[in-house]
């Protein structure tokens, strides 16, 4: 029995991740002593925790069948706008906040609407609302960042620390993580998730309204991008028009990295947090080791391909 | 009472006059199709007769571009799968029944997924329930499958069609649709499946069995409908025909 269990996760898509995880952090703290050291792991975690929000609902969202390339720029103009209602109308900052999640709703259902109902690939959809929040971002913003400096509780909750040391974000992160955790392996609305993306003519014709289920989780991705993006500029103290900018391939990737299947109906949270982990593990190391940061986005592109090939291999070797 | 309001009452299922085009495709042609409760009508013709869609519109897959369905005494307009699921219409399809990277027992619950409450509010799937119910509706219908923890991917086509038919009969459905469901099986599972529509039809549900077949559906059926380019050309008692008359109706079309 123990040892079908073991056979079983070893079998796991997304055992490329869990290798890829433990290799980085062994060459990194072999590198550098301090790597693992509790602060440095907590810096880490930090690093990776807004991109992991995201995540989370990307990951949701490719299983069932969709992309979003639109999270970041719906994670730079949620918080544009709760600044400038903030700052240029003083409308009190938690119903700024609420205004700007409610936008995110919003944008996640346009996303959502235009690719069900015109029947266009959502890599499409939202590569075209990614151009557009972004120049909304950018006009109303007049391309300047906007300070959003608050005494109220609702800044310290969101993007604040816990004594001197422990950021909330990383709080965040484990909820979001937790909730689309149990969202996608442990509600009836996970297993339609996983029937629309593996197979939508087989969820319509079991009674599935997949265009109900892939809105619903647009407007959930939309959702934690804008969380994400409340997260970073509370911690910050003001929000750049150009905030988030590469987070919709980072996000992909670090899905893809944990297991995530570019054609639907397969991935776990798990092996995205794992994944999202990774990201930060190269964005400190690189930092430890004091190689040039312009190398970051050379490091996860090379661990993306290589999680894939050993995820590929394992699963040629499965038949 | 006028002659059409007795025929849809008489029948559990009455298709009036119905028409499919698909584009210029004429798949069905003023089709009538009538099936007695607790009946088992095969369902028979050449590849491309039509005998899909017109199952497909049964189950709400499809509109009929004319033509009226009466089911269970009412007129009805199925706009989604759910509408005909919700008024107890159970199919297996040919093409589009499973999600091979969904594990047996959530294939066979998804849409209807049992649930339950954790600490009285937080809605939780309830995967003991499913899990323990996806083997009964296995066990209901003489198949064993290793595990249903296992994705379905794995599977061989036989097995595939099996768990479809499980997930068909489980539901204590009125009418139960097998469109080729023993295509890709061996001779013993077919005839489980066969033993399984006669069992379907002494319990109360009505079957509609579609199949290359004829002897299959000869040893089983009440009835037989033969389609043929999109039009019915036939509609035979069994007990009133041989599979000699019905090969031959087929070839000479
Ligand atoms: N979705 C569709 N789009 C276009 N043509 C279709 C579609 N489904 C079926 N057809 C056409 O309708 C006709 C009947 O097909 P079908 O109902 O599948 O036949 P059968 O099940 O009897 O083999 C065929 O000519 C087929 O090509
Ligand atoms: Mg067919």
């Amino acid at each position: 029995m123990a040892a079908l269990k073991l056979k079983k996760s070893f079998e796991m898509r997304g055992l490329g991740v869990l290798i890829a995880a433990i290799v980085l952090a062994i060459v990194f703290s072999i590198a550098n002593s301090n790597f693992l050291s509790p602060y440095n792991l907590l810096i880490t975690v930090r690093m990776a925790s807004e991109l992991g929000i995201i995540a989370a609902g990307v990951t949701l969202l490719m299983v069932a069948g969709e992309f979003d390339l639109s999270v970041g720029s719906t994670y730079a103009l949620c918080p544009m706008v709760t600044a400038i209602l903030y700052s240029n109308f003083n409308v009190p900052i938690i119903f700024a906040v609420m205004v700007g999640l409610m936008l995110a709703l919003v944008l996640g259902f346009i996303n959502g609407f235009i690719t069900t109902k015109a029947g266009i690939p959502s890599f499409i959809t939202t590569l075209g609302t990614m151009l557009i929040y972004r120049a909304l971002v950018l006009v109303i913003a007049g391309g300047m960042p906007i300070k959003i400096r608050s005494e109220a509780l609702i800044s310290d909750v969101i993007g604040g620390t816990i004594g001197d040391l422990f950021p909330v974000a990383i709080i965040w992160f484990l909820f979001f993580i937790g909730i689309s955790y149990y969202i996608l392996e442990h509600t009836a609305f996970g297993n339609k998730i996983r029937a629309t993306g593996g197979n939508k003519e087989a969820a319509i014709a079991a009674g599935i309204n997949t265009t109900r289920v892939k809105i619903i989780t647009f407007m959930f991705v939309s959702f934690l991008a804008a969380f994400a993006g409340y997260v970073q500029c509370f911690r910050l103290g003001s929000v750049a028009p150009l905030n988030g900018r590469g987070f919709e391939l980072q996000a992909i990737a670090a899905s893809v990295i944990g297991g995530t299947s570019l054609f639907g109906g397969v991935g776990t949270i798990i092996g995205t947090a794992l994944g999202v982990l990774i990201t930060g593990m190269i964005k400190n190391g690189i930092v430890l080791l004091g190689v040039s940061v312009y190398w970051q986005n050379g490091f996860l592109g090379s661990i993306l391909i290589a999680a894939v090939i050993i995820n590929v291999f394992i699963s040629k070797r499965r038949r | 009472m006028n002659m059409q309001n007795k025929v849809s009452v008489d029948n559990l299922v009455y298709m009036e006059g119905i028409s499919k085009y698909f584009g210029e495709v004429m798949a069905l042609d003023d089709v009538y199709f009538a099936i007695k409760p607790c009946e088992i009508v095969g369902l028979v013709g050449d590849n491309g007769a039509g005998k899909s869609t017109l199952i497909k519109i049964l189950s709400g897959l499809y509109p009929p571009t004319k033509g009226v369905i009466y089911f269970d005494g009412k007129k009805i307009h199925f706009s989604s799968p759910r509408d005909a699921i919700n008024a107890g219409i159970e199919t297996t399809h040919q093409d589009l029944a499973l999600v091979d990277d969904l594990e047996i027992h959530r294939n066979i619950f998804m849409g209807r997924e049992p649930k339950r409450l954790l600490a009285g509010f937080i809605p939780y799937l309830n995967k003991q329930e499913m899990i323990r119910e996806a083997e009964k509706a296995l066990g209901n219908i003489g198949i064993h499958l290793g595990s249903v923890e296992d994705i379905v991917k794995n599977l061989s086509g036989g097995e595939k069609q099996s768990v479809s038919i499980g997930r068909a009969t489980y539901f204590k459905a009125k009418l139960v649709i097998m469109d080729e469901p023993t295509a890709a099986m061996s001779l013993k599972e077919t005839k489980k499946i066969l033993e399984l529509m006669v069992r379907l039809k002494e319990t109360g549900s009505t079957v509609i069995f579609i199949s290359h077949n004829i002897h299959h559906v000869f040893s089983i059926a009440d009835r037989l409908a033969i389609l043929s380019r999109g039009k019915k050309i036939a509609d035979l008692k069994i007990s009133e025909t041989t599979e000699e008359e019905v090969s031959t109706i087929i070839m000479n079309n």
